[in-house]
């Protein structure tokens, strides 16, 4: 249970930044899985070749086509001390902008997504919760 | 990669919930949730209270690096992230921010009760450490304050 916990726990953290680059064919988007979506999200901010707000809105849409997202929605929704209804936005919001001004860099999330290190995940995975709630804070 | 969310949300639920208000016994005996429970009624022990929390915690077996894992939420070395977990947690339940009835909550299955209290509880936690941080920066400012002369 250890690895796949992690390793998830990370990816639940650092999917509230995964969408789809604005490019992608929609065969492409059929078939790309969360984590490719993410990462396509991630390179495109990173690169500046998408808008905070197309990004925001690439990973709300994300969410909301995924049914297995409701109960994350209730941790971020629990976290962030939002409604349910705005979890997504709220969490994709802070993520977005922590990438946009380089708070939390875009080699810590492709690696919270790809690393393989436990250790490494585990305190990336405590640091982005950590970022994306001052990052909301400030910002409500 | 084949991750679901509701896997994550799951990881969060065990590595988080479980092992902090599960009731595994400490050195004492006392149970994390016990612990909480005689930290409302004693908070003049909370140095003892977070040392039982922390007996409690690094006695329930888990494959998550827990200590790690808060090291970078509190932003706080490796080695203090459990001590930090539990001055965090005593906190929020001394100050009233972590009420006996959102402990109980713990108690009914994930299915029930559902993610959203795991999410507040961190949220208690992030905000009862802040608030320690400051009270420690306060008194560590008062008593370097330049002592008033008497004449």
């Amino acid at each position: 249970m250890g690895q796949r916990n992690l390793r998830s726990t990370a990816v639940a953290l650092a999917l509230w930044s995964c969408s789809i680059t604005a490019a992608a064919s929609a065969e492409q988007i059929a078939e790309a899985t969360f984590d490719d979506k993410m990462l396509a999200l991630i390179a495109a901010v990173d690169s500046g070749s998408i808008e905070t707000g197309d990004a925001v809105t690439q990973c709300v849409g994300n969410f909301a086509a995924e049914s297995k997202t409701e109960k994350l929605r209730d941790v971020i929704a629990g976290f962030l001390g939002v409604p349910r209804e705005a979890a997504f936005e709220t969490g994709c919001g802070a993520v977005i902008r922590l990438l946009d001004t380089g708070e939390f860099s875009a080699d810590d999330l492709r690696q919270l997504i790809e690393g393989k290190n436990a250790r490494s995940k585990a305190v990336l995975s405590g640091q982005l919760l950590r970022a994306l709630y001052f990052k909301h804070e400030a910002g409500a | 990669m084949n991750l679901s969310v509701s896997k994550c949300a799951a990881a969060l639920s065990i590595t988080l919930m479980l092992t902090a208000c599960a009731g595994a016994p400490g050195s004492g005996g006392r149970s994390l949730p016990e612990v909480l429970n005689y930290a409302r009624q004693h908070p003049e022990h909370r140095q003892a209270n977070i040392t039982d929390c922390e007996l409690a915690i690094n006695k329930r077996p888990s494959s998550f690096p827990f200590q790690t894992f808060f090291a970078g939420f509190f932003d706080v070395p490796e080695e203090s992230g459990g001590q930090a977990f539990c001055a965090a947690l005593v906190e929020a339940t001394i100050s009233g921010d972590f009420t006996q009835a959102e402990q109980d909550v713990f108690r009914k299955p994930t299915a029930i009760r559902g993610r959203g209290p795991m999410g507040g509880l961190l949220r208690d936690l992030i905000a009862a450490h802040e608030r320690l941080k400051s009270q420690a920066a306060d008194n560590e400012g008062t008593r370097s304050l330049p002592v008033a002369s008497a004449s």
